[in-house]
């Protein structure tokens, strides 16, 4: 007959087992009644440990607690309504860099360089999207991949063109708009929100990357997206804004094409 | 599904926003229990969180999006925790410290406050008197609520070592408190 060790009746307790396990754990405990006894006791005392500890989670939290948070730098700015956001610009520009980036992160936000970097106005919007996923084509082809990071906005390189650029157009597919709303109104940045339209057996992804708010209170979000069926004048980029009120839908304002085979595609 | 590891992979860095923050700010209260129940000591713990926020900012582009930040943040703490011991800042042990007032709730006549404010205490004392490790795991499943998979990959060891940590605290500790079922059992029902 198989013993019953500590390991297993603590897990046990804990609802760690599967339903086998736990099946056979209880016809071993209704053959020994000092093990049952134990198996009560372990109960018991989990909870009694869970009660032993738990009064601080209603204590008020010391200010200067929650002050370090709170005043710690963002790594966020704040940005005037009318122009494209310089940090939306950066993070488009700037691939995701792996690593402790905090440094490398406050110097640039930091730095009288970017911060007094004027922003881009309204009728440049288009023009700075294009730029920016040409930027960010490069950075693909530089880098091998997105992983590559660390692109500074260069007057030179707002020279470039000839990126198509796709304004908003309608959303027909329902798939990819439920997971578009779901993406930006619940998940936190660089977490992906997939699709999969069985029907056409084409799928996607979007992920929010960056969140800001305008001066009038809305919230922006830029994001990515990517599809199996990503053709070339599928756009990849966008920034969406919600609509005010508490089921506010997330409108896209702008999107923004890379151009052929610069972006990597999904693979299922 | 592979696409989703894929598209993890592809992402890499996270930035301090308002909503890391505001998730920051929340977890807070939760820090706070674990860093109490490791060193028993609330000005110490309040030091071990606040140590673990400013790493957590410091480092915030080590944390991947999308994973759960209380774990990434509870990892921090312990790792901040047994380094503190070891350079013998802190003690491993704390046996007196905890605010024997916080128990008193509401309703309780004075006898069955006092008996299970002292059962409680006990309790408290003996996870103080168990080995940082078992400390560590025993908080995070029993307090926190972690599964023994989120407990093995907070703390970057084997989910079987976790079991064993794990069970021989709870032993031990119903060893320590009481050791017998009465005194444990009338304490819960009065907890309860």
């Amino acid at each position: 007959m198989k013993q019953l060790d500590a390991n297993t009746l603590v897990a046990y307790v804990d609802g760690e087992l599967d339903t086998e396990s736990a099946t056979f754990v209880e016809t071993l405990l209704a053959e020994n009644a000092d093990a049952s006894r134990t198996a009560r006791l372990l109960q018991d005392s989990a909870h009694l440990i869970r009660a032993a500890h738990n009064h601080v989670i209603h204590e008020t939290v010391p200010e200067h607690l929650v002050d370090t948070v709170m005043m710690a730098v963002e790594s966020e700015m704040r940005s005037a309504d009318s122009v494209v956001p310089q940090h939306l610009v950066n993070m488009i520009l700037d691939a995701p860099e792996g690593g402790d980036s905090m440094v490398d992160w406050a110097a640039r936000t930091g730095g009288s360089a970017e911060v007094n970097r004027p922003g881009i106005s309204m009728a440049r919007r288009r023009s700075v999207a294009a730029f920016a996923s040409a930027a960010a084509f490069a950075a693909v082809m530089l880098g091998g991949g997105f992983l590559i990071g660390q692109y500074q906005i260069n007057d030179s390189r707002q020279t470039a063109d000839g990126r198509q650029v796709n304004v908003v157009a309608a959303i027909d597919n329902p798939w990819r708009e439920a997971a578009f709303q779901d993406a930006l109104e619940t998940k936190t940045s660089e977490t992906a929100v997939i699709w999969n339209n069985p029907e056409t057996g084409y799928g996607g992804a979007i992920i929010p990357v960056k969140t800001y708010r305008r001066e009038d209170g809305t919230f922006c979000r830029a994001f990515r997206m990517v599809e199996t069926n990503s053709g070339p004048k599928r756009p990849n980029y966008g920034v969406a804004c919600r609509e005010q009120g508490p089921e506010g839908r997330w409108i896209k304002t702008v999107e923004a094409v890379a151009e052929v085979g610069t972006v990597p595609t999904l693979s299922y | 599904m592979a696409c989703s590891l894929r598209i993890m992979t592809l992402q890499g860095k996270s930035l301090l926003d308002k909503r890391t923050k505001a998730e920051m700010i929340a977890l807070l209260p939760r820090l706070r229990r674990f860093a109490r129940g490791l060193t028993g000591s609330e000005e110490e713990a309040d030091d071990l969180v606040q140590a673990a926020c400013e790493r957590a900012i410091q480092r915030i582009g080590q944390w991947q999006p999308g994973t759960r930040l209380d774990s990434w943040m509870f990892r921090i703490m312990q790792n901040l925790w047994i380094d503190a011991i070891r350079v013998g800042k802190l003690r491993g042990s704390h046996l007196s410290l905890v605010d024997p007032d916080g128990q008193k709730a509401p309703g309780m006549d004075g006898e069955k406050a006092t008996m299970n404010r002292l059962t409680l205490e006990a309790v408290r004392r003996g996870v103080q008197r168990l080995p940082p490790d078992q400390r560590s795991v025993l908080l995070l499943v029993c307090v926190e609520g972690c599964s023994y998979k989120e407990t093995a990959e907070t703390l970057g060891i084997p989910v079987g070592t976790v079991m064993s940590r794990l069970s021989r605290a709870r032993l031990a500790l119903n060893r320590m408190v009481g050791g017998s079922e009465t005194s444990i059992l009338a304490a819960e029902g009065r907890e309860a």
